[in-house]
């Protein structure tokens, strides 16, 4: 089964129960935020929720951790860049 | 009240719930993946199901927690469980008072009995240039696999020791990525031990005849292993590019775009600080473990590094403690079979501790930014208690609370300051002890 993400606009196909924190990675959506005092680019380091560099948008609801966050048919995510 | 709060979905919390089940308790399991299995058996469930060729990959170390995840999902679905996943414990207090938030609501309870199973993380390994992208932890990298993902590059390089680096070349060679290098840091093996040790790496023949195995297995393919590494710094500027280092004082350069670094893992120390329960220092696993004494009992790897076997004997042990019942012999000669071939691992590959011989400018700190000399020179000014240098930099208020700064913040004040760890005052994590919003706070 796949679903159907927006990611800043644009439509990507993934598996259902995939990772949005994978299906970023995987698809080399870099980097997914900047970081609020210097603009550095930051990408999922942990993966196991504790690093919070992966911090996206999803559904209007900001500061969400993409690395614990399963994809939704018709979800929205935007990134904070 | 509730009857019995466990924290943390991985072999130990699974363990605890199953054990409180078999005593006619109810759990309340809360867990913040959204299915069980932990760090060590992430997404196991969802693999056996649409993935199966990726439990040949990852190996019986990671299809051997099927039995355990099924008979805990068994018990959900006959609710003799309470299961919140991908939910958040926010906040706990020695009295047992809790808060949680999910989405299958927000509780604010107290609890007779809790068993915290929060698990390890990684140890931060914080080099020059470990905040680019493309810089992921070797732990992280395996997660990518076990939720199905390939690693995003052909072009690999670890850096790090220790039986999880050497299990993920294995694993990588399994899916026709080998990494292009392996570099060994300084000081992150050690080959003479002593006789605990030894006699430690018989103790579980084995677990540690499969750690020969990825050794032996290693020099066969193709990665260069480069060993004692010094200076080791992930190159680039928008994104890594490579790594640099130094052996016998020659520079080496290894190009790749995914660089997988790791020292080690060490407790979750969070929730068990925002307890209120005391930890102290461990000299053999260079980590802090929680005061066993505790009226909430910490079980697994958030109580000491001891692997998912451990782990489940632990979460089963803390239950019949907790509710009163003794303990079967069987499982304390397993548990102290367990340990001994931990001390054989723990003597093996200690960690290297980065911070202490970072460079001045590399990031300790990813939320604040606080670099290493501002650390040095903060420790020197405030003495060893981490908590000082979080008022003076703020390192360890960010998103993360210390989670990816706290033992770097001690390795540097151990360094600069000669104080010895015993007498390092760790940082304290308060609640919030994950962010939660306004409103999850104003339904509480």
């Amino acid at each position: 089964m796949t679903v159907t993400v927006t990611i800043d606009g644009e439509k990507y196909q993934a598996r259902e129960s995939e990772l949005l924190a994978t299906l970023l990675l995987q698809r080399s959506i870099k980097p997914v935020r900047k970081h609020p005092i210097d603009g550095s680019p930051r990408t999922p380091f942990c993966m196991m929720g504790v690093c919070f560099e992966c911090l996206v948008t999803v559904d209007g609801v900001t500061n969400q951790q993409a690395c614990l966050t399963t994809v939704e048919d018709g979800m929205v995510v935007e990134r904070d860049l | 009240m509730l009857d019995y709060l466990i924290v943390g979905a991985g072999p130990a919390g699974l363990s605890a719930a199953l054990t409180a089940v078999e005593l006619g308790v109810r759990p309340l399991v809360v867990d913040n993946r959204p299915e069980p299995g932990g760090n060590i058996y992430a997404f196991l469930g969802s693999s056996a199901e649409y993935r199966a060729e990726s439990l040949r990959t990852l190996g019986t170390a990671y299809s051997g927690g099927l039995p355990l995840i099924r008979r805990f999902l068994d018990g959900v679905s006959r609710d003799a469980i309470d299961y919140r996943p991908s939910s958040k414990l926010w906040h706990l207090e020695q009295d047992r008072s809790f808060a949680v938030s999910g989405p299958g609501g927000n509780i604010a309870d107290t609890a007779k009995n809790i068993c915290l199973a929060t698990g390890a993380q990684e140890r931060p390994a914080p080099m020059p240039g470990w905040t680019l992208p493309g810089v992921m932890g070797v732990g992280a990298a395996q997660l990518l696999l076990k939720s199905g993902g390939q690693l995003p590059s052909k072009s690999i390089v670890i850096i790090g020791n220790g039986p999880l680096p050497l299990l993920l070349a294995s694993q990588l060679r399994n899916v026709g990525s080998p990494p292009k290098a392996v570099i060994e840091p300084r000081g992150s093996v050690r080959y003479k031990l002593s006789i605990p040790g030894y006699l430690g790496a018989f103790a579980a023949p084995i677990t540690s005849f499969k750690g020969l195995m990825y050794l032996a297995s290693q020099k066969l393919s193709e990665t260069h292993v480069y060993t004692n590494a010094d200076d080791i710094e992930v190159l680039g500027t928008d994104c890594a590019v490579g790594v640099g280092f130094y052996r016998n004082g020659k520079r080496h350069e290894v190009d790749a775009d995914l660089i997988l670094i790791h020292d080690g893992i060490v407790p979750n120390a969070n929730p068990i600080s925002a307890a209120g329960i005391n930890s102290s220092y461990n000299a053999a696993q260079q980590a802090l473990h929680a005061d066993a004494s505790s009226s909430i009992k910490v079980a697994g790897d958030a109580a000491a590094i001891l692997g998912a076997k451990s782990a489940e004997l632990t979460g089963r042990i803390r239950t019949l403690e907790t509710f009163g019942q003794r303990i079967p012999t069987s499982l304390s000669y397993e548990l102290w079979r367990q340990r001994k071939f931990r001390t054989f691992l723990d003597e093996a590959y200690p960690p290297v501790k980065f911070a202490g011989k970072a460079s001045d400018d590399t990031i300790i700190c990813r939320c604040e930014l606080s670099t290493a000399k501002q650390v040095r020179n903060t420790a020197l000014a405030v003495g060893p208690d981490a908590n000082r240098i979080k008022t003076a930099l703020r390192c360890g208020m960010g998103p993360c609370q210390g989670r990816m700064c706290g033992y770097s913040i001690m390795d540097l004040i151990h360094d600069e300051t000669n104080t010895p760890y015993p007498d390092i005052t760790p940082q304290r994590c308060r609640s919030p002890i994950l962010p939660v919003s306004f409103g999850d706070l104003a339904s509480e």
